[in-house]
């Protein structure tokens, strides 16, 4: 008896997996789902949308979709994660093996209910209206092009969109980056140092500011570099100390500053901090109404 | 279950040999080269590049860099390429292996056994893949597995001089084992824990003779171990130079190199050096492989189970005269296929993405798991029986069959059904890759860059870059550069993990779209990013 269940136990796995491996090409999309889902993006998209996939590997949409709009991986689990995004169409695999509801979860929790989603072959698209989109007035990393730094004083040269910093013990490099913290991509200013970075220090000149600054800071993580490095940032509006703040380096720790006092008109808004010697780090900042 | 005695078949290990080795040389011009296999062409001195990331790590021994080395012209004529020269080393270590194996499976369960039990090695992917890269992993298994094959001899050959010499060539290949992978020192625990366990009598027992029996000699087992421990460190010694100076230091240094070290994607983590968690290589196993070949290897282990459980409670192997595989060979078999996964589960194991690290396992798992199918079906229909095997067999080959078709040449990104396949497992957060997918893009920038372009390989390795280019794979007039900020286009590889490299890229050209991607199942495994005009 035991034989013949085990001969018919294998025979089960045996035809699973055949008709699995069979099938799995039938529950994936095709070059022509991926075109039409492109099109359909190209047609309706505006500008504050973005795609989210799912499941997070299906980043084949990033080939087609249309230039310069974003394509999310991970679903957000906060309002700051969908920074500028008004409109999120959800790219969805249904029939792939292990895919997950959870991306849909999460942006129902943020959004209107979507319209019914549109079946592309063996893709689905389905638009998500973000309910209180967070809209910030000015995203400093953007802004790097315009702004001016210093590493210990020593002003730092421009290069290439970015800022490379040396003084007699280091070099810190700087740019607006994506960097990859606490499992997520980020949109940052990615400072990285080179030897024992000293106080970096960011201008940038004529930024509108609303009520709020929002923050986050954390080092990149990499290599066997302990993940937890106390960081320290100063916030200043033209010159004056609106905040300094701790953080812990991991994670992607935020803060908020209060800057209502000097809303509502352009500033100028500094950045001062600290890049731990032989380390990334990833600042993204905004001001918000 | 005992089978009636019966005559080893003799052509089905000699054809799977020849078979195996014609697949893989054959098979060897398509996968793309991962960064292991990279460290080894460099250390090989095959081609130039960077020997490894882990620069601690001992030189190759003697008998790997022979395997890895590009044979003479023979090949060349035969219109090789490059990289399948390099591998053809291990494709004729799989073949020996697979011949072994057939002759093995062949003495323990039959005609049926011998032709089954190579099937379920070379099959998955996963497994194919290790054989068939350029190495010491083949050549690796293929020693393990004739160790053991020689020990088993050394307590089994009938005559005293058989006996004496199985022993002896027992402690030369364990010699020769050392220094290719330094890991099979575990063979020495194996068979001194089995060696033990013979002398004890457990298996021993003498019992009835009612059916004719070979006998097994438990002291022979203690002189193949004597000649492990002697013969072996100083076969190692005379055959790899490397030692010659500063020896216990450097063989010190050998032996921690097996040691995990580096970080590996598992489940969406990286693993940190040292013991992986609880059930890791099992785990591994049951994801990569199709479910019907682990369901048959557990199988064979249930089943080799029950024969030694069986074999000690009601012994009929007594010393001096029977013919059966009995509880000593059992006893063997899981204690050999054991060995792999216990070392790997203690940290003992490279830290590369899938099964590879405990690949010598796997020919044991093949000889237990045919013959408990071969068995199943006997035992569930006797008067069918050959026809169920057969259609057993076809069904567990079948997924394995259908993987590798579908999967190929992008085998290392291969998961099982029960991984959900590729798309599973990359939801799953294993690794899909270590750099071989870039080769799958090579003839698309060949062919779409334009003249004199500036490429990026990113984390392609540089031993990998020189057999592509000496291959023509990359078009002569590419110049590969080493900053993405110079290039005109880069290449990305997509390992499942932190994609920092694909951010730096994006932010140096200042775009998130890539202009082509290599994928297995719509995963995508590498990208090419260009800049306007870079990409025709």
């Amino acid at each position: 008896m035991a034989a013949i269940a085990l001969a018919a136990l294998l025979f089960a796995l045996g035809a699973g997996g055949f008709s699995f491996q069979l099938a799995l090409s039938s529950l994936l999309p095709s070059p022509l789902d991926w075109e039409a889902a492109a099109a359909l993006l190209e047609r309706d998209a505006r500008p504050g949308d973005a795609v989210l996939i799912s499941p997070a590997w299906a980043e084949r949409i990033r080939e087609l979709a249309p230039r310069g709009m974003p394509v999310l991986a991970n679903p957000p689990s906060a309002p700051g994660e969908l920074e500028g995004v008004r409109r999120v169409w959800l790219l969805s695999l249904p029939r792939a093996p292990l895919f997950s509801y959870r991306p849909e979860l999460d942006l129902l929790a943020l959004s209107s209910a979507p319209e019914p989603p549109l079946a592309l072959g063996r893709l689905t698209l389905s638009r998500y209206e973000i309910t209180h989109p967070d809209l910030p007035l000015a995203t400093l990393a953007e802004r790097l092009p315009i702004a001016k730094a210093w590493l210990a004083d020593h002003p730092c040269a421009s290069d290439r969109g970015g800022f490379l910093c040396t003084s007699e013990r280091a070099e810190v490099s700087l740019e607006s980056g994506v960097a990859e913290v606490n499992g997520l991509s980020r949109s940052c200013l990615l400072a990285r140092a080179s030897g024992n970075g000293g106080p970096l220090s960011v201008v940038f000149p004529g930024v509108p500011v609303g009520r709020t600054l929002r923050a986050n800071a954390a080092l990149v993580p990499g290599g066997d570099a302990p993940p937890s490095v106390p960081l320290a940032v100063v916030v200043r509006v033209d010159g004056e100390e609106a905040a300094a703040v701790q953080l812990d380096g991991a994670g992607w720790p935020a803060f908020r500053v209060d800057t209502g006092r000097w809303a509502g008109q352009r500033h100028s808004v500094a950045l001062e901090f600290v890049v731990p010697e032989n380390r990334a780090l990833c600042l993204q900042a905004v001001t918000l109404p | 279950m005992n089978a009636p005695a019966r005559r080893p078949p003799r052509l089905i290990p000699l054809a799977w040999g020849a078979v195996a080795f014609l697949a893989l040389a054959a098979l060897g011009n398509g996968p793309g080269i991962s960064r292991e296999e990279a460290g080894a062409l460099a250390a090989a001195g095959a081609v130039p590049g960077d020997a490894g990331a882990d620069g601690a790590r001992p030189p190759l021994a003697p008998l790997t860099q022979l395997s890895v080395r590009e044979p003479g012209s023979v090949a060349v004529h035969l219109r090789f390429s490059l990289l399948a020269r390099c591998r053809l080393g291990s494709a004729l270590a799989a073949g020996v292996l697979s011949a072994l194996l057939s002759f093995l499976a062949g003495e323990l369960g039959g005609a049926g056994a011998a032709a089954l039990a190579p099937a379920l090695l070379l099959g998955p992917p996963r497994l194919l893949l290790p054989l068939l890269a350029a190495g010491p992993r083949a050549a690796g298994t293929a020693l393990f597995f004739s160790v053991l094959l020689l020990y088993r001899a050394s307590f089994r050959a009938a005559r005293r001089p058989g006996r004496g010499f199985a022993a002896l060539g027992c402690g030369g290949l364990f010699g020769l084992a050392l220094p290719v992978e330094p890991g099979s020192c575990l063979l020495l625990g194996v068979v001194l824990l089995h060696a033990a366990l013979l002398q004890l009598g457990g298996p021993s027992r003498p019992g009835p003779a009612a059916v004719p029996r070979r006998a097994f000699y438990p002291r022979s087992a203690l002189l193949a171990v004597l000649a492990m421990a002697s013969i072996g460190p100083a076969c190692a010694l005379a055959s790899w130079p490397w030692l010659w100076t500063d020896t216990l230091s450097r063989a010190g240094e050998a032996l921690a190199s097996v040691r995990a070290t580096g970080a590996l994607l598992h489940m969406g983590r990286f693993l940190p050096p040292g013991r992986p968690p609880l059930g890791f290589p099992l785990l591994v196993t049951a994801l990569s492989l199709p479910a019907a070949v682990v369901g048959t290897f557990a199988a064979g282990v249930l089943h080799a189970g029950a024969r030694l459980w069986g074999g000690v409670r009601s012994p009929r192997e007594p010393r001096g005269g029977g013919s059966l595989p009995g509880p000593a060979d059992e006893f063997l078999l899981l204690l050999g296929a054991a060995g792999p996964f216990v070392a790997a589960q203690l940290g003992l194991a490279a830290r590369v993405p899938g099964p590879d690290p405990w690949l010598a396992a796997f020919p044991l798992l093949a000889v237990v798991g045919a013959r408990a199918l071969l068995a199943c079906a006997a035992a569930s229909w006797p008067a069918r029986a050959r026809l169920l095997s057969a259609c057993l067999a076809a069904a567990v080959l079948a997924p394995a069959a259908t993987a590798l078709a579908r999967s190929y040449p992008e085998l290392g990104a291969s998961w099982g059904e029960l991984a959900g396949g590729t798309p599973g497992a990359a939801s799953l957060g294993l690794p899909r890759q270590e750099g071989e997918a870039a080769a799958s893009l090579l003839p698309e920038i060949s062919s779409r860059a334009r003249p004199g372009a500036r490429v990026h390989f990113g984390s392609v390795p540089i031993a990998a870059l020189a057999v592509y280019a000496a291959e023509g794979r990359i078009r002569q007039d590419l110049v590969a550069v080493t900053s993405p900020r110079e290039a005109d286009l880069a290449v990305v590889s997509v390992g499942g993990g932190p994609q920092d490299e694909d951010y730096r890229i994006r932010a140096a050209f200042q775009t998130s779209t890539p202009v082509a991607g290599a994928y297995l199942d719509e995963v995508p495994l590498a990208w090419v990013y260009a800049r306007p005009g870079a990409w025709r």
